[in-house]
């Protein structure tokens, strides 16, 4: 056993759960805006996929990992434009519509998927390196977390950059009034639609980037189902992680890391029933339901209807 | 309802805009579930002992871009419809959910013979074959699930194909590790895997097989397909046997991303999905065109459900594609071993679960 943990074996399993954490984060991270400002979205396991298949038949067309990544955002927006039209404009069930963008998202992508590339599969090859000098060399951690992508960096500064703007802007205060007391937002003069559909579309951007990034980065293809519940497990760590979205990258990375131990361990040389390497990071995520579930506290406006003058 | 408006009321724009985007939304659901099956009213076949055949069909959970078991069982069918001078039809990515209505639909579209390409569907298919009285044939079951005239199984002794891949792949390794990576808890990977490990002892004992699992039934998941083979190249495998339906496009991105490492593939060909086709060792060619067409000449002599169809080495349903990398050497050991699975001298071993893989592997041959 002691023969496999090698350097090149512990650098790939740490590269192993940064690259399964990414899409995690960036689509539990896009949740946690949209939850912040009341908008519940259960289609985001839909959106990552439009987002997934976007980016990836866009790279494919392209060659070009970048324009890929924008197209899975773009993607997202449009896939999340029925839950803006629907329930912020029109009010509709926040709930209903969330599930009907889930199946409409698995269900076009894997028809697109079938009728065009079943025949001739497309994979789209590993994606330039930006390894930082000096960091990049040092022995084991260096080459698994210095050595990603620009797309890594500019992932990991953009939900920085949203972390900071939501809880020290006054976009993020009144993002968070939208969710908490939209009356008040209302009452202070600011327009709890244009909040609620900002936010919608922010959370459509990173959805989207998420599944893009899954497709593009993780996996360097698409296949149909390629989420495989991700959307769904984005929303339980949203729930628990109270709109902190530096908790929201934690508990991302530690569903990373036990999507990474199943295999790990077997090689290792543990005998590990195929079903509990499977479980593994649900497992997880369920104790981290039960020990976390009574601080769970979700903005008291959520999926709550707004309308104005309404008691 | 829920939502931000000026007012109570909603305006009958509003309620227009609802109104079609609902009505877009069912024509666009009806659409999307009426494309499988027919309202064909032609029924199953009466009896279908000395019937000619003249169209049947194939039921796959998936479609042939998975390069391994949907590709082999398609590519059969069309084989056997072309040779026979009949008619197929192929319904791909039927999934494993109500398979007995979907068996139903396709004898009700007048398929005369039907393949039920997934052992998942093999209780459907009983159950469909007696209600129907169409002649079915299903996967990797015994003798005893044969009924004449309606049901036959085909059996692939995937252990042997595996013991080919283990030669192969014991006379490539320069680093002396190869690893084996299965999405399932499948029963032909199970013995496809026992098969590899016996097949690399044979050559060199001390060469060490790693083995790893994607999950129970990850058949289509890429995503942990790359993550397992990644780690088990990192583990030092410079050959890689992997069984995997959809997995397969995960465990292809892997072994393309790293230097110096070789892939077996299963079942299927999976050349058109390596942009560096020279990563291909070989791989364990499944070939089901004999027992489809054997199983319809059975039906229209009477005989069908008689007997259990093999995919072997000895009948040419199992063996190892031809590819540059595989040397003449490594064709010479092949060839043999062939053989002597052939005549018997050689049987390798067929586990039937993880840990039976787990023991012959720890055996190291002995």
């Amino acid at each position: 056993m002691s023969e496999m943990l090698s350097a090149t074996f512990i650098t790939v399993f740490i590269a192993t759960v940064i690259a399964q954490a990414m899409p995690l984060m960036l689509a539990a991270v896009g949740e946690t805006i949209g939850e912040q400002a009341g908008i519940l979205n259960l289609g985001i396991e839909g959106v990552m996929l439009i987002g997934a298949y976007t980016g990836f038949v866009v790279t494919l067309m392209t060659g070009s990992f970048w324009i890929g990544m924008l197209a899975g955002a773009i993607g997202g927006v449009v896939a999340n434009a029925a839950m803006l039209v629907l329930n912020v404009w029109l009010g509709l069930n926040q709930i209903v519509i969330g599930l009907a963008i889930t199946l409409i998202g698995e269900g076009i992508t894997s028809v697109l998927y079938l009728q065009n590339y079943t025949s001739s599969p497309a994979s789209l090859g590993a994606q330039p390196r930006m390894p930082i000098p000096g960091l990049s060399e040092i022995p084991v951690i260096g080459p698994a977390l210095f050595r990603q992508s620009g797309i890594f960096w500019l992932m990991i500064v953009l939900i920085l950059v949203l972390a900071f703007a939501l809880a020290r802007t006054s976009w993020g205060l009144s993002t968070r009034s939208a969710g908490q007391k939209p009356s008040s937002l209302d009452a202070a003069g600011g327009s709890v639609m244009r909040t609620r559909s900002t936010a919608v579309i922010l959370s459509g951007v990173l959805v989207g980037l998420g599944g893009a990034y899954l497709a593009l980065l993780t996996t360097a293809t698409f296949s149909p189902h390629l989420t495989n519940g991700l959307g769904f497990i984005a929303i339980v760590i949203t729930m628990l992680s109270r709109g902190r979205i530096l908790i929201v990258m934690l508990t991302s990375l530690v569903y990373g890391l036990a999507v990474a131990m199943g295999p790990a361990l077997q090689v290792i040389g543990f005998t590990v029933p195929a079903d509990i390497i499977k479980m593994l990071p649900f497992i997880i995520v369920i104790v981290m339901l039960i020990v976390f579930a009574r601080s769970s506290v979700v903005p008291p406006a959520l999926g709550a209807p707004y309308t104005r003058g309404a008691r | 309802m829920n939502g931000y408006t000026s007012g109570a009321r909603r305006s009958r724009a509003s309620r227009v805009l609802i109104l079609t985007v609902s009505g877009a939304l069912a024509v666009a659901l009806t659409a999307c579930s009426s494309g499988r099956g027919g309202s064909g009213d032609t029924g199953g076949t009466d009896d279908s002992a000395g019937t000619d055949v003249t169209q049947f069909a194939l039921v796959a959970p998936e479609n042939e871009s998975d390069y391994g078991y949907n590709q082999a069982g398609i590519d059969a069918a069309n084989g056997a419809a072309e040779e026979l001078g009949i008619d197929v039809t192929i319904v791909p990515d039927a999934g494993y959910d109500n398979i007995e209505t979907v068996l139903n639909q396709v004898a009700d579209g007048g398929a005369q013979f039907i393949v039920a390409h997934a052992s998942g569907y093999n209780v459907g298919a009983a159950a469909a074959a007696a209600a129907k009285n169409v002649p079915i044939l299903i996967q990797d079951a015994g003798e005893e699930e044969n009924v004449p005239d309606l049901i036959a199984a085909v059996k692939p002794e995937g252990q042997e194909g595996g013991y080919l891949a283990g030669v192969a792949a014991a006379m490539a390794t320069t680093s002396k590790t190869v690893g084996i990576v299965v999405s399932a808890d499948n029963a032909n990977w199970f013995a496809m895997s026992s098969g590899f490990a016996e097949g690399v002892y044979s050559v060199d004992p001390t060469i060490q097989v790693l083995y790893t699992s994607v999950g129970p039934a990850a058949y289509a998941d890429a995503a942990g397909g790359k993550t397992a083979t990644e780690q088990i190249i990192a583990s030092g495998a410079d050959v890689v046997f992997g069984m995997g339906d959809g997995a397969t496009l995960g465990y292809l991105q892997a072994i393309e991303a790293s230097e110096g490492v070789m892939y077996i593939a299963d079942i299927g060909d999976v050349t058109p999905g390596l942009n560096d086709t020279s990563k291909l060792l070989t791989s364990v060619r499944w070939n089901y065109e004999p027992a489809y067409v054997q199983a319809i000449k059975d039906i229209e002599a009477g005989t069908f459900g008689e007997s259990t169809y093999p995919v072997d080495v000895e009948n040419g349903g199992m063996y190892l594609q031809e590819t540059d990398a595989l040397t003449p050497e490594i064709m010479t050991a092949v060839e043999e071993a062939s053989t002597a699975i052939a005549d018997g001298s050689i049987t390798p071993t067929i586990a039937t679960s993880a840990d039976e893989v787990a023991g012959i592997i720890a055996a190291k041959g002995e």
